[in-house]
This record gives C-alpha cells, sequence and structure tokens, in this order.
C-alpha cells in the first residue's frame, strides 16, 4: 500500500467518521429527550393517579356523611317532628304554647330541608339511581328551593347511559361552577342545558350575571388553598373533558362543559 | 468549489437579519469562503501561485472560526483556551509562512494544526449540545438548532480535509500521479455536504424567527 492509497483511505475514513459522528449527536440527544419525557409522562400519570385516589376518597368520606346525615340525623328528625304533631293535638290550652309548638314544628321542616340539601350536596342520591341528567334536575329544584336565584334546567336526547365516575366529576364541576356563580355573578337566572349525542355530551351553564364568572375562577386558582378553576379542570382531565368560558349577550357568561366517549365500557 | 460557496452566500446574505451574533461568524465564514475562491483564482492567474494567498486565508478563515466556537461554546475555561489559542496558531502560521516550509507551498504544518484545533472546537460543542440540561429540559432536539447544522457542515468537512492539510505539501513535492486528484474530489464532496449542512441550518434559523 503506497502513501496516496494510505491517504486516501484515511480521508474517506474520516469523512465517514464525520458523518458518523454527526449522526451519533442527532440520535444520541434524540433519546436522552425521548427518555426523559417517557419520564414526565410516567410522572404525570403517577400525578393523575394519585388526584383520581384523593377525589376518589373524599367522594366516599361524603358518601358516608350524607348517608349518617340522612339516615340517622335525618330520620331522628322526622321522628321528632311526629313527636310535635302528636303533642299539638294534645294542647288545649290557649296560653300560646301551641302557637310556640306550630313554630317549633315549621323550624323543625327547616332543618329537615337543610339537612336534605347538605346531604344532596354532599352525594347526589339521584345521580346513582336515575343518572346524571336527572340528578342535575334534581340539583337545581333544590337549589331553586334554597336560593334567590332562578335556575332553570333544560335536557335534550338524555336517553344515553354516562358512566358513573364521568358522571359524578361532571356534577361536582357543574356544583362549583354554580357555587361561583351564586358567589361572584350577581345573576338572576341560570339556564343549566344538557344535551348527549352518543359520542359527545354537553352541557352549558348560562348566567346572566356581571360576566365575572371566569375572573373569579381565576383569582380563587391563585389563592393557596383554594380550588376554583383548578378543581374543574383537574376532574374533566381525569375523565378527558374540556370546559370553555364564553361571554353571553347581553350579559353573563356560558360555561360549556364537553365530555368525550362519556358512555360506561361495555363489558 | 467557487459556484457552491457563492450559492449558498445567495440565502444567507438575503436571510442575514435573521442569524444571531454567533450565526453571523458562520455567515463570516462563507464569505471568507468566497473570498478565499476568488482571490486564489486571482492570485493563480496573476502570479502563477496562489498558495501564499491559500495560507493568509487559511489563518483568516481560523481567526473568523475561533470566534464562531467562542459565541458557542459556553465552558469559560474553554473560551479562555480558545482566545489563548489564538496566538500560539498565528506563530506557527508565522514561523511557517516565513521559515519553516515557505510562502511560495503549501503550509501544511499551519493547515494541519488549525484543522486539529477546529475538529477539537467542534467535538467540544458536540459533546455541549449533548450534555445541554436546557435543551434537555425544554425538549429541544439539536437538529432544530442552526448552530449545530452549521457545526456539523465544518466538522464532516474539516474531518475530510485533515489528511489533505497534512499531505498536501509532500503531494507537492512528490508527483503521484493521478491517483492523489481523489483526495481534492473528496474534500469537494466534504464541501458540497458542508453547503447543504449550511443550508439546513439556515432554513432552521429562518423556521426558528419567522
Amino acid at each position: 500500500m503506497n502513501i496516496v492509497e494510505i491517504v486516501v483511505i484515511g480521508t474517506i475514513g474520516m469523512l465517514m467518521l464525520g458523518i458518523l459522528v454527526v449522526i451519533l449527536v442527532i440520535f444520541q440527544q434524540k433519546q436522552v429527550i425521548q427518555h426523559k419525557l417517557a419520564l414526565r409522562d410516567k410522572d404525570l400519570e403517577l400525578q393523575r393517579e394519585r388526584l383520581v385516589a384523593v377525589l376518589q376518597g373524599q367522594e366516599q368520606e361524603r358518601k358516608r356523611i350524607a348517608e349518617d346525615l340522612h339516615d340517622e340525623v335525618g330520620a331522628q328528625l322526622s321522628v321528632l317532628k311526629l313527636n310535635l304533631g302528636q303533642l299539638s293535638q294534645h294542647l288545649k290550652t290557649g296560653n300560646g304554647e301551641a302557637e310556640r309548638l306550630k313554630e317549633t314544628k315549621e323550624f323543625t321542616d327547616t332543618i329537615i330541608q337543610h339537612l336534605r340539601f347538605i346531604s344532596q350536596s354532599l352525594h347526589p342520591q339521584a345521580l346513582d339511581n336515575l343518572g346524571l341528567s336527572h340528578a342535575l334536575d334534581s340539583f337545581c329544584s333544590l337549589m331553586n328551593k334554597n336560593k334567590q336565584v332562578e335556575i332553570a334546567f333544560k335536557t335534550s336526547g338524555n336517553g344515553h347511559l354516562v358512566d358513573r365516575e364521568k358522571a359524578l366529576n361532571v356534577y361536582r364541576v357543574v356544583q362549583e361552577l354554580m357555587n361561583n356563580i351564586l358567589k361572584h355573578a350577581q345573576a338572576s337566572e341560570v339556564l343549566i342545558t344538557y344535551h348527549s349525542t352518543p359520542s359527545l355530551l354537553s352541557i352549558d351553564v348560562e348566567d346572566n350575571g356581571n360576566g365575572r364568572l371566569l375572573d373569579s375562577l381565576d383569582q380563587s386558582r391563585r389563592k393557596t388553598g383554594s380550588l376554583g378553576l383548578k378543581n374543574i379542570e383537574s376532574r374533566l382531565n381525569i375523565i378527558g373533558g374540556s370546559i370553555n368560558f364564553a361571554k353571553r349577550t347581553p350579559t353573563g357568561t356560558v360555561a360549556q362543559i364537553r365530555v368525550e366517549n362519556y358512555q360506561p365500557a361495555i363489558g | 468549489m467557487m459556484g457552491i460557496e457563492c450559492l449558498i452566500l445567495i440565502p444567507f446574505t438575503l436571510n442575514n437579519r435573521l442569524l444571531d451574533k454567533s450565526e453571523k461568524w458562520a455567515y463570516y465564514y462563507l464569505i471568507s469562503s468566497v473570498i478565499f475562491a476568488v482571490g486564489s483564482s486571482i492570485a493563480a492567474s496573476l502570479f502563477h501561485n496562489s498558495l501564499w494567498f491559500t495560507s493568509i486565508m487559511h489563518l483568516a478563515q481560523f481567526v473568523i472560526l475561533s470566534i464562531y466556537y467562542l459565541f458557542l461554546i459556553k465552558n469559560p475555561l474553554i473560551k479562555k483556551l480558545i482566545r489563548i489559542l489564538l496566538f500560539p496558531a498565528v506563530i506557527i502560521f508565522l514561523l511557517d509562512f516565513f521559515k519553516l516550509e515557505g510562502m511560495l507551498t503549501f503550509n501544511s504544518i499551519f493547515a494541519t494544526i488549525r484543522t486539529f484545533l477546529l475538529l477539537c472546537y467542534g467535538i467540544i460543542f458536540f459533546i455541549q449540545l449533548l450534555f445541554d440540561e436546557d435543551l434537555v429540559k425544554e425538549s429541544v432536539f439539536i437538529n432544530s438548532l442552526p448552530n449545530f447544522w452549521f457545526n456539523a457542515g465544518l466538522f464532516i468537512y474539516l474531518c475530510c480535509s485533515f489528511f489533505d492539510s497534512l499531505t498536501y505539501n509532500f503531494f507537492l513535492r512528490h508527483s503521484v500521479g493521478d491517483t492523489n486528484l481523489i483526495i481534492p474530489s473528496l474534500v469537494f464532496i466534504s464541501g458540497i455536504i458542508e453547503a447543504i449542512l449550511f443550508y439546513i441550518g439556515l432554513m432552521k434559523a429562518k423556521r426558528q424567527r419567522i
């Protein structure tokens, strides 16, 4: 092998080496980033699982409290009401005792109603028994009894079953939205529209308030310990849903909740 | 090579505003390459020897590329080393140009040392990119960075021209027939690859900033 051949081979070798180095550098860095991305995805998945576990624990605890309130305290109050009713029949004196007893009975009624409302808010029994649409309807009726805001519920195409976990999360989102409307929007009317197609569940929450619903949710997100929009987003994130806020004409805000593939898995 | 250098210089000149400080030095390197090519032809036709001009341009390009790598390399120690190495390189050039090999022949000693140093800078920059935590954190692939492509182009060209620089003077003195045409052809191919990679780098810069 003469010197020219050595140099030619050396040059070809160097050229190949140069190209190889460039390719290796690209692939190596790509692999590092892909590995990091995979780790990040795993971490996110773990966080999501933790969040689901926390929310499930929270729901179970709420259910237990709601049942205790309804079955025990509620039942005891009902007995108290019955006793008061019986007592009123025996009271014949005209010293105002009958009047006071009537007031006490009415007060007991109010307590029972409040208890039902709290129990219903803690865990909507209708959700398990009748489904999301009816649970939301019942929630609106309950809210109408207790608040100054007129809440209307409209539904169409509600023949589709909603997965239990998804239904509960959507219910909580609507609940959170309603709380915020009552607190910040200064609305007099709220309309909840429920619509479902086989692949998409849509719920619109419209209010005729000051249009500051989103601001208030955003503010509560920034506050430490306050859940607000973060809670709504986390819940929708878990079930693969989304929320969009828009200005309503002439006044107010429209919150549009969308959940795809919401039906329970078969089998 | 002159045609390719001029050709690649057109898009670079048109998109000159899109280049950042370090990328501008890659552009200056391209300008120097065109001056190198044009000047060599003129010197060859006027003085029948353009090798003195080649040596001067090698030095000029070494300075330009050293500044380019000064912008790219983050490690302060290596930055300092690049600055310091400029002086011994100039001394070697002067020694080679005036004393060792002379100005009328190819200065292989300086050209080889220059190529070797630039290859080292290129490798250091590759390593820096590989271990750049910021890039990994932000999931930035290095093939989206213009400077990666410029460095890759330079690296491939310098890899290929290393043996050429080392032996050019020897081949000038000892005629080896037609076989020594293979080496310039290979250098020419690496030059084309360099131009293509520079163009890719320019496209990446364009995509980043438009």
